[in-house]
C-alpha cells in the first residue's frame, strides 16, 4: 500500500504496449510524459481515451481489471464470470481486514512523502465498486439443452440452498465451467435512437465497430384495471369498482393478480393502442406529451446542438435558460402572428424528427397557457412530480406513468409508495429530480421515437460492454497506451496541488494464477503526467456525501418473456418498468429490467433462452437490512414479470440459473460537488446511478474532456478517415445510365444480327454516314 | 418533390459532370423512343410486299437520330420481341410514360394473336418488370395499371398466357401441332385448372406484395386499390360454380357467384366494389360474360389492321367458369376477415391513413355477411341483420374511433370513418326493426354524444387560466388558445346530435328535443366562430334544424 517511488519496475507481461523500462528516480523526460492517465476502462473512461487521443493528447489507459470495460463489461459466463466473483471475495477479504484496521487509518487520505510531493491514495482495487455478489448459481450450471430437465431441478435446489443464506458468498465450486458458455452484461444498457450517444458514435466512427438492434417493446408492470376516470361506458365502471372490492383482502394472490404488463404509451400509435388508459386519459397524455415536444423544440434552438441543452448546467445558467425562453415566449405573446409562424414552421420543420408524435399538420395552434405554466415551474423549480399532479393537473396514475416509464426517472416518490416502506430514504431525491431535469429526460425519451423501430431505443449487439471497448480500440488507432490488470494506488501531487504523476500498484505472482511457472513480480511504478482521471468509486468519499447501491438480478429465463400474441416474431429484446411502490414488492426505486434473448447475442445460445437484468437501487445504508430488501424485491419481480406474461398457456417460462450482486455508485451528481479542494489535473467521473441509456456517460464524457481541453472538438474524426469516409460514401452506380445504355446497344445487336442472318446485299454499319 | 427540395434538385445541374450524363441520357431516351415508334409503325404497315423504293424513303423520312447509331433498318417488319424488349428498358428507367406502356400491351396481344407460344405473355414477367417499376415509382398509375391489365388478361385468357409457376411443361407439344385434336382439348381443360391454381397461388403473392409496399408507405392509396383489385379477383375465382346458386341467399355468395360469371367484366377489376353488394345482380351466364368481356377489352387500343384482340370464345369462357371452382366459401371467409385484420394493423399503426379506413368501410358489410352467416341462424333475418350491425358499430367505435378520437382530436381521418359509422348504422326507414334494435341505436349514439361532450370539456380546459399564486398570468390572451378548441369535435357532435333528432325524435318528449336542438345549434355557433372559412355551410345546417 505504501506508494514509494522505488522506480524499479518490470514491464508487466500481459502489457502488450511499450512501457520503457526506467532505471532511475530522476526527472522524466517529455516523452515518458503522459498528458493523461486513465482509470478504468468503464464507458465513460474509454470514451473519454478515444477523445482525448484524438485531440493529441498522450494517453495511458489502465484498469486494474483483466478485461475491458469494467462494470460496462460483457463478461464470459465461464472464465471471466469467474474473475468477477472471485474479486466479490477478495473485497469480502478487504472488508473484513479493513473493520480491523479502519479505526486506525481513518482520515489517512494523503500523506507526505517529501517536502515537493504529496500522495493522494485512492481507495484499493478491492474496495472500488465494493462489489458483493449476494447469490448465483451461474456456475456448475448446465446450458446444454439435452439436458436441460435436469439442470433446472438441480439449479432449484441450488437456488433455494443460496436463498437460504442469501447475503453470503455462497459460491458453489465451479468444476464446471459452462461448456459452450456465453456472454453476458452485467450492466445492460440501451440507447436513445437519437441524442448524445448516437451522435458520439456517428461523428467519431466509433459506430462502424457496432451493430444495433432495435429495442421491440417498453413495458410497464403495473396495477391492473383502468382508473376510475373511464369515459362513460358503464360496464367498465361497474368492472372496476368490483374489482377494487374483490382486491382488497391484501393476500398474494390478489397482488399477482393486479399486476399486470402494459406497453409504455410513448408514440401516438402506442397511445391509440394502449389498454392502460381509458380514453380520457390518452387525450391528456397526448396533450402533455405535445407540449413537452413543443418545449424541446423551442430550447433546443434551430439544430441538433445539445451542448445548450447540457443537463449538468449549473443552477445560474438553468436560470438564466429559463428566461430565456420566457422572453421569447413573451415576445411571442406580443406579436402573436410572428409566435404561431415559428412553432408552426419549427413543427413542419422537424416533421422528420420525433414524427412519432407530430400534430396533424392543419391542427391549430396549442395554447400558450400550458406552456406559461410549464416554464414558471421550470423558473420556480418544483419538482416533477409536484408539476406533473399539481401544473399539468394530470391524475396521479398518469402521472406516475409519465415519471417512470417516460422521464424514465429511477428514485421513488413519496406520493405512490402506499405499500409501506416505512423509512423511505429517497422521497428527497424525488423533491430533487427538478422539472427541468424531468423535462428535459422526456425530451430526449420523446425526440428518439420514431427514428428506428417501435420504440426510442437501440439494444447494442454483443452486450453493451462492446460500446466500450470499441471506443477503446479506436483510442489505441489514435494512439493511446493501454494496460490492463495495473491499477492505480495514489496520485501524486505538487506544491501547487496540481496533479504529477500517478503511481500504478504493483502485483506479485503475475501470471501465476494460470501457470505457477511463469511468475513474476512486478513493482509499483510511478508515471508522471498531467492529468488524471479516475472513477468517483476510487476516490475516498467524503463522510457527507451519499452513496447508493445499485443493485442488479440478471435471469436466464428458460422461455420467452414476453410473447406477443399476433406477432410471429418472438425475438426478446424489451426493456421493462416497475414502478417504485408496486404492490408487494415494495421497491424504494423504480426496477428497470432488460430482457433480451440469442438475437442480441448476449445470451445462452438456443432460441429458447431469455437474459433478464434487473436493476434498482437503494441509499447505502447500514447494509443488510436495504440490501435484502431490494434482493427481494427483485427476485420477486422476476417471479411477477413471469406470471403477469400476456399469455401463459403455451411455453411456459421459468428462471433457470440467476446471480445477484450490488456495487456502489456515488449519489452526488457532479454539479453539486465542490470542486474546491480537489487536486488541479484530477478529474473524477461519474458513473451513472441506475439508468436504462447510456447517454448519460456521453454527456460525463463532454463535460471532463471540456474540462482538459476546452478548444478541441470532442470526438472530431480525423481529417483523413473523414475523407475516407465521405470518398466510400460517394461511389454510386446509376443503374439508369446501364440500363438506357443496354438498350441502345440492343436495338443495334439485334438487327443487325437480323440483317446478317438474312444475308441480303444491305451493307451495314457506317454506309449511311457520309 | 419526393422529399427533395426543388431548389436542390435544381442545383444538381450546375455541377457539370451530372448535367451531361443527363443529357447523355436524355439523348439515349430520344433516340429510344424514336426508334421504338418507327419499329412500330413499320411492324403494322399495310401488309404490302414494299418495294424497294418505299422500303428507302421510310428510313429516310424518319429523323436523323438513328443515322447517328449507323442503323439501317430493313424494309421487313421488325419482330415485336425487339419492341417489348425495348418497352422493357425504357419502362424500368420511367414508368411513367403511358403510350409506352400502350405499346408493350399492344405487341403482347399481337404476340399471341400469331399463336407462338414462346412469346405469349408470361405473366410472371409482366409482374417482375411492373414490381421493378413500382419501386422506383411507388405512384405511377400506367405501372399499376399494367399490372391490372396483365393479371386480369392472364386469367381471361389461360390459353394465350404461359405461367411458370410449376409443371407446366405441356407447353411444348401444344405449340407442335396447330390443329386441335380431342386429347390436346382435354390436356387444355387439365391446363386451364392447373392455370387456375397457378392464378390463385399468384394473387396470393400479390397479397404479401401488398403488404411490402405498404409496409414502405402506409398511405399509398395506388397499392391499397390494387389490393382491393386483387382481393376481387380473388373473390371472383371463388364460389363453388352456378349448380349450388339455390343456397345463394347471402349477397355474398351471389356476389360471388355473379363475379365468377362476369369476371371479365372490366369494372370489377378496376377495383370498384359496386357488384359485390349488388342485391339486384342477376346471375348472368356465360354468352353474355363474353359480349362484356368484348366490350371491356375493346378498351385497349387495336390495330389498323383490325386483329380482332378478343379471341376468347364464349365457349371458352364458359369451360374457365365451369373449371373455376378454386376457392369456396370458407376460403373466400378467411380471406375476407385477413383484409379486416389487415386494415386493423395498419390502422393500428397509424390511424392517420384514409385508405385503410376507405378500405374498412368497403370490407364492413362482408364483414358483416360472414357474421351472419356464421351465426347460422336464418330466422328472423332483417333484425338479426341490423342487430349484428349495430354489434359492428359499437365495436369499431369503442375499440377504435373513441381511442383515435381521443388521442389525436384534430386528425380528420377518423371523423370521417365516424360520419360513415353514423350513417351506416342508422335504421333503414322503411325496415320493420323490432324495438330492442332501435333502442340499441339509441343508446349507441347517445354514448357517442357523452364522449363527445366529454372530450370538448377536456379541450376546453386550455382556456380555463390556471391560478397560480404569486404570478402575473393575466397577459396570456384568450384569443390564442382559441385556436386549440377542436373543430372537428363539434362537427361529430352536431352531426350525432342531428342524426338522434331525425330518427328519434317521435319518441322523445318536448323538452329533450329543445335541449338536444339547443345544444346541435350551439356547436353550430361555436364552429362558425372557429372556422370562418365554412361559416355558410355551418348556418345552412342551422337552417336545417
Amino acid at each position: 500500500m505504501d506508494a514509494g517511488g522505488d522506480g524499479t519496475s518490470a514491464s508487466c507481461p500481459t502489457n502488450a504496449t511499450a512501457m520503457h523500462e526506467e532505471d532511475s528516480n530522476a526527472h522524466p523526460s517529455k516523452e515518458e510524459m503522459y498528458d493523461v492517465v486513465i482509470c478504468g476502462t468503464d464507458l465513460i473512461q474509454s470514451i473519454l481515451s478515444s477523445a482525448l487521443s484524438r485531440a493529441g493528447k498522450k494517453v495511458l489507459h489502465c484498469d486494474g481489471h483483466e478485461w475491458y470495460g469494467g462494470f460496462d463489461a460483457v463478461l464470459h459466463a465461464g472464465s471471466t464470470m469467474d474473475s468477477f466473483i472471485g474479486e466479490c471475495e477478495r473485497f469480502a477479504c478487504a472488508l473484513a481486514q479493513d473493520r480491523v484496521e479502519q479505526k486506525c487509518n481513518d482520515d489517512d487520505n494523503s500523506n507526505k512523502v517529501d517536502d515537493s510531493s504529496t500522495l493522494l491514495h485512492l481507495l484499493p482495487e478491492e474496495r472500488q465498486g465494493e462489489l458483493r455478489v449476494h447469490s448465483q448459481t451461474f456456475v456448475a450450471a448446465s446450458i446444454d439443452s439435452e439436458t436441460t430437465e435436469t439442470g433446472v431441478e438441480n439449479m432449484n435446489n441450488g437456488n433455494t440452498a443460496t436463498d437460504s443464506s442469501a447475503g453470503n458468498e455462497t459460491k458453489q465450486p465451479s468444476e464446471h465451467p459452462l461448456e459452450k458458455g456465453f456472454c453476458f452484461d452485467i450492466t445492460p444498457n440501451l440507447l436513445y435512437a437519437s441524442g448524445d450517444a448516437v451522435d458520439g458514435l456517428v461523428k467519431s466512427g466509433v459506430s462502424e465497430y457496432l451493430e444495433f438492434k432495435s429495442l421491440k417493446g417498453l413495458y410497464l408492470l403495473t396495477e391492473d384495471g383502468k382508473s376510475t376516470m373511464t369515459t362513460k361506458g358503464r360496464r367498465g365502471h361497474v368492472r372496476s369498482t368490483a374489482e377494487e372490492k374483490s382486491s382488497d383482502g391484501d393476500n398474494v394472490t390478489a397482488v399477482d393478480k393486479r399486476l399486470a404488463i402494459y406497453r409504455v404509451p410513448c408514440s401516438k400509435a402506442d397511445v391509440f393502442r394502449s389498454e392502460l388508459l381509458s380514453p380520457i386519459e390518452k387525450r391528456r397524455l397526448m396533450k402533455f406529451l405535445q407540449l413537452i415536444l413543443d418545449y424541446g423544440m423551442a430550447t433546443q434552438g434551430g439544430g441538433d446542438d445539445q451542448t445548450s441543452n447540457n443537463p449538468v448546467d449549473d443552477a445560474s445558467e438553468d436560470l438564466n435558460r429559463g428566461d430565456k425562453s420566457d422572453d421569447s415566449h413573451v415576445k411571442a405573446n406580443t406579436n402573436p402572428d410572428l409566435g404561431e409562424d415559428t412553432v408552426k414552421s419549427v413543427n413542419e420543420r422537424y416533421l422528420h424528427r420525433g414524427r412519432a408524435l407530430s400534430r396533424p399538420q392543419n391542427k391549430a395552434m396549442p395554447s400558450s397557457s400550458d406552456m406559461d405554466a410549464l416554464l414558471r415551474s421550470i423558473r420556480d423549480k418544483l419538482s416533477f412530480s409536484d408539476y406533473l399532479t399539481q401544473v399539468a393537473k394530470l391524475p396521479s396514475r398518469l402521472s406516475n406513468v409519465i415519471l417512470y416509464a417516460m422521464a424514465l426517472a429511477p428514485f421513488g416518490s413519496s406520493g405512490c409508495d402506499k405499500a409501506g416502506v416505512d423509512n423511505d430514504p429517497s422521497t428527497f431525491e424525488a423533491s430533487q429530480y427538478s422539472t427541468k431535469d424531468g423535462v428535459d429526460d422526456l425530451v430526449r425519451h420523446l425526440t428518439a421515437l420514431g427514428r428506428f423501430g417501435d420504440t426510442a431505443f437501440l439494444v447494442p449487439m454483443y452486450g453493451s460492454g462492446e460500446l466500450s471497448q470499441a471506443f477503446c480500440r479506436s483510442g489505441a488507432v489514435y494512439g493511446s497506451t493501454y494496460m490492463l490488470r495495473r491499477s492505480p494506488s495514489a496520485v501524486s501531487l505538487d506544491n501547487n496541488a496540481h496533479v504529477q504523476a500517478i503511481i500504478l500498484k504493483g502485483e506479485h505472482h503475475i501470471g501465476g494464477k494460470y501457470d505457477e511457472l511463469d511468475t513474476e513480480d512486478v513493482s509499483d511504478k510511478t508515471i508522471p503526467c498531467n492529468h488524471v482521471i479516475v472513477p468517483s468509486t476510487m476516490v475516498m468519499a467524503s463522510p457527507t456525501c451519499k452513496k447508493t447501491r445499485t443493485h442488479r438480478r440478471i435471469s436466464v429465463l428458460q422461455g420467452k418473456l414476453m410473447l406477443d400474441k399476433d406477432c410471429s416474431d418472438t425475438d426478446q429484446r424489451h426493456a421493462i418498468i416497475i414502478p417504485p411502490g408496486s404492490c408487494g414488492l415494495a421497491n424504494t426505486s423504480a426496477i428497470h429490467g432488460v430482457a433480451v434473448d440469442e438475437s442480441a447475442f448476449v445470451a445462452p445460445p438456443g432460441k429458447n433462452y431469455t437474459v433478464l437484468h434487473l436493476s434498482t437501487s437503494s441509499q447505502e445504508e447500514d447494509d443488510a437490512q436495504v440490501d435484502e430488501l431490494a434482493l427481494n424485491a427483485l427476485s420477486k419481480a422476476v417471479n411477477y414479470l413471469i406470471a403477469s406474461r400476456s399469455n401463459k398457456d403455451d411455453a411456459p417460462c421459468q428462471e433457470c440459473h440467476h446471480i445477484a450482486f450490488s456495487y456502489a455508485t456515488d449519489a452526488s451528481s457532479p454539479t453539486n460537488e465542490d470542486n474546491s479542494n480537489q487536486p488541479l489535473g484530477l478529474h473524477v467521473c461519474h458513473r451513472d446511478k441506475q439508468s436504462l441509456t447510456v447517454d448519460l456517460a456521453f454527456r460525463e464524457a463532454r463535460r471532463i474532456f471540456e474540462n482538459i481541453c476546452p478548444d478541441s472538438e470532442f470526438l472530431a474524426l480525423a481529417k483523413q478517415v473523414e475523407d475516407k469516409v465521405v470518398y466510400r460514401d460517394n461511389i454510386d452506380d446509376d443503374d439508369e445510365k446501364n440500363v438506357l445504355e443496354s438498350a441502345c446497344t440492343m436495338i443495334q445487336a439485334p438487327t443487325q444480327d437480323k440483317l446478317q442472318a438474312k444475308g441480303n446485299s444491305i451493307e451495314i454499319a457506317g454506309g449511311d454516314d457520309s | 418533390m419526393h422529399g427533395q427540395k426543388r431548389s436542390e434538385y435544381k442545383s444538381r445541374l450546375l455541377n457539370p459532370e451530372t448535367s451531361s450524363k443527363l443529357a447523355t441520357k436524355a439523348q439515349q431516351w430520344n433516340h429510344l423512343s424514336h426508334e421504338l415508334l418507327t419499329q412500330r409503325r413499320r411492324l403494322f404497315m399495310p401488309q404490302m410486299q414494299t418495294p424497294p423504293a418505299a422500303a428507302d424513303a421510310a428510313p429516310a423520312a424518319t429523323l436523323a437520330g438513328e443515322d447517328d447509331y449507323g442503323v439501317v433498318l430493313p424494309p421487313s417488319k421488325p419482330s415485336p420481341d425487339i419492341l417489348l424488349a425495348i418497352t422493357e428498358k425504357m419502362l424500368s428507367v420511367n414508368p411513367d410514360p403511358s403510350h409506352l406502356w400502350n405499346i408493350r400491351r399492344e405487341m403482347l396481344l399481337y404476340t399471341s394473336q400469331l399463336h407462338v407460344p414462346k412469346s405469349s405473355l408470361v405473366i410472371q414477367a409482366e409482374l417482375a418488370l411492373t414490381a421493378h417499376c413500382l419501386q422506383r415509382n411507388p405512384k405511377s398509375y400506367s405501372a399499376w395499371y399494367h399490372r391490372k391489365w396483365s393479371l386480369v388478361y392472364s386469367i381471361t385468357h389461360p390459353t394465350a398466357t404461359k405461367a411458370t409457376v410449376g409443371g407446366n411443361d405441356r407447353d411444348g407439344s401444344i405449340s407442335i401441332s396447330n390443329t386441335p385434336s380431342a386429347t390436346q382439348q382435354t390436356e387444355d381443360k387439365l391446363r386451364t385448372e392447373g392455370h387456375v391454381m397457378d392464378m390463385k397461388t399468384i394473387l396470393i403473392s400479390e397479397l404479401e406484395l401488398c403488404a411490402q409496399f405498404l409496409q414502405l408507405d402506409e398511405r399509398n392509396f395506388h397499392c391499397w386499390n390494387y389490393r382491393r383489385f386483387v382481393v376481387a379477383l380473388l373473390g371472383s375465382c371463388g364460389g363453388s360454380g352456378a349448380s349450388s346458386s339455390s343456397s345463394t341467399s347471402s349477397s355474398m355468395r351471389q356476389y360471388a357467384t355473379s363475379c365468377m360469371v362476369d369476371k371479365s367484366d372490366w369494372s370489377l377489376f378496376t377495383g370498384s366494389w359496386s357488384s359485390w353488394l349488388n342485391q339486384s345482380a342477376t346471375v348472368s351466364m356465360g354468352a353474355q360474360s363474353s359480349s362484356r368481356g368484348q366490350k371491356a377489352m375493346g378498351n385497349i387500343p387495336s390495330h389498323p389492321d383490325g386483329f380482332s384482340i378478343d379471341e376468347t370464345s364464349s365457349e371458352e369462357a364458359h369451360t374457365i367458369t365451369q373449371s373455376i371452382s378454386a376457392l369456396s366459401r370458407e376460403e373466400l371467409d378467411t380471406i375476407i376477415i385477413n383484409e379486416w385484420n389487415f386494415t386493423t394493423s395498419k390502422i393500428h399503426d397509424n390511424f392517420s391513413n384514409g385508405s385503410a379506413f376507405h378500405y374498412r368501410s368497403k370490407l364492413l358489410p362482408l364483414i358483416l355477411e360472414s357474421r351472419i352467416m356464421a351465426s347460422l341462424d336464418h330466422e328472423g333475418k332483417g333484425n338479426r341483420r341490423y342487430a349484428a350491425i349495430l354489434a359492428l358499430a359499437r365495436e369499431e367505435w369503442e375499440s377504435i374511433l373513441l381511442n383515435a378520437i381521443f388521442t389525436e382530436p384534430d386528425d380528420q381521418t377518423p371523423w370521417w370513418y365516424h360520419r360513415f359509422i353514423v350513417s351506416w348504422m342508422k335504421p333503414s326507414s322503411n325496415s320493420n326493426n323490432d324495438n330492442d334494435n332501435v333502442q340499441e341505436c339509441e343508446v349507441l349514439l347517445y354514448e357517442m354524444a357523452d364522449s363527445l361532450r366529454e372530450l370538448l370539456e377536456v379541450e376546453k380546459e386550455n382556456d380555463v387560466l390556471l391560478p397560480l399564486e404569486g404570478d402575473d398570468v393575466s397577459d396570456s390572451n384568450k384569443d390564442e388558445s382559441k385556436g386549440a378548441k377542436c373543430k372537428w369535435a363539434y362537427i361529430g357532435l352536431h352531426l350525432v346530435l342531428s342524426t338522434i333528432l331525425k330518427l328519434f325524435i317521435s319518441r322523445m318528449d318536448e323538452d329533450s328535443v329543445v335541449s338536444l336542438r339547443m345544444e346541435a345549434e350551439g356547436c353550430l355557433t361555436e364552429l362558425i366562430t372557429i372556422d370562418p372559412n365554412r361559416k355558410e355551410r355551418y348556418q345552412n345546417l342551422v337552417a336545417d334544424i
